[in-house]
């Protein structure tokens, strides 16, 4: 039985694995463009679809049940948190004046005015 | 799971009622612990995202001191190796002893061939004075503080990823000695597809790794 199973699955593979090495291709090639602010958004983007790609096929979440794909999604939902929560903090600590906030205890609810 | 081995072939544990349901408690349960995994590298992304925010124009500069093609060869080496995975898992769950083992070794020696490839690196970074803890003081002067962080990021980053790596190379050691000395079966097919699971897991990461810490410049 083994043989007329294997070689339909060694062609989906070898298909995935050279999607991959496309994207890294990709995402070098890429790097050495003048992107400016869109060279890290690009990265990540390219960095996910790899991603996507090993879980999905190699991972084989594809044929996992529904509640196998909340549990290998959810991880990443708990990064996204993460990510939100702490950058939300930094992103907008510039809005009240450093040396204000030492001097003058108003200043959080003068910079939000 | 994949569907090549007939499910009377397991054997089943006796608080479970069908192969089925064995197979995907199994399957959540390391889900769950890639997932503490993902979160643990998580901190690390974190505090990348939150540092490269504050010293943007410094890490840039830091990142140009990353050898790009070093990297780039070994992201290249890991996504093989995740091919050599997969094709294990499946000549696995058919059965095929010999396959099996030949596409686990390949893993194995990719993996390997990896941390060579990443000790190299870290011994050129320490030659060229780029790692802060291993640097002479005179040239440890010349690190700004932002420069010195991005380093010493890299540094955990890629050591704790290399970590799991030699850990994955372990598993899967054991694994081969444990076929050659009493043969394939279906449940142990079962067990390979979750050392398969931890073994891309390892990918994922340097997936996100390498384009962090190399390519953002």
């Amino acid at each position: 039985m083994a043989h007329q199973e294997f070689h339909p699955f060694l062609k989906s593979y070898l298909k995935t694995g050279a999607a991959l090495f496309v994207l890294l291709g990709a995402t070098v090639g890429a790097s050495f463009l003048p992107l400016g602010g869109f060279a890290l958004p690009v990265a990540a983007a390219i960095a996910f679809v790899k991603v996507y790609i090993v879980m999905w096929v190699f991972m084989h979440v594809r044929k996992e049940s529904k509640l196998v794909w909340v549990f290998s999604a959810g991880a990443f939902l708990w990064l996204a948190v993460l990510f939100v929560l702490t950058m939300a903090d930094y992103v907008t600590r510039a809005e009240i004046p450093k040396d204000e906030w030492k001097t003058d205890s108003h200043a959080a609810e003068k910079a939000l005015q | 799971m994949s569907a090549a081995t007939p499910a009377s072939q397991r054997s089943l544990a006796e608080h479970f009622v069908e192969v089925r349901q064995q197979e995907e408690a199994r399957t959540i349960g390391m889900w769950v612990y890639l997932g503490t995994e993902i979160l643990l590298f998580g901190g690390i992304f974190g505090a990348w995202a939150v540092y490269r925010y504050q010293h943007g124009e410094a890490w840039r500069e830091a990142a140009h001191h990353m050898d790009l093609w070093l990297g780039a060869i070994n992201t290249a080496v890991l996504l093989l190796s995740s091919l050599t995975m997969a094709l294990a898992v499946h000549a696995a769950h058919a059965l095929q002893k010999k396959w099996t083992l030949l596409f686990v070794l390949a893993t194995v020696s990719l993996g390997t061939l990896f941390l060579g490839i990443k000790a190299y690196e870290y011994m050129q970074e320490i030659h060229h004075g780029l790692a802060p803890f291993a640097a002479p003081i005179p040239v440890r002067q010349a690190f700004t503080p932002a420069t010195e962080l991005y380093m010493n990021l890299y540094f955990a980053a890629t050591g704790l990823h290399a970590f799991h790596l030699i850990s994955a190379i372990a598993l899967l050691g054991g694994f081969i000695l444990w076929i050659l000395k009493s043969g394939l079966s279906a449940d142990r097919a079962a067990t390979l597809e979750i050392l398969g699971l931890f073994w891309h897991l390892v990918d994922v990461v340097w997936i996100i790794l390498y384009p962090m810490l190399y390519l953002t410049r």
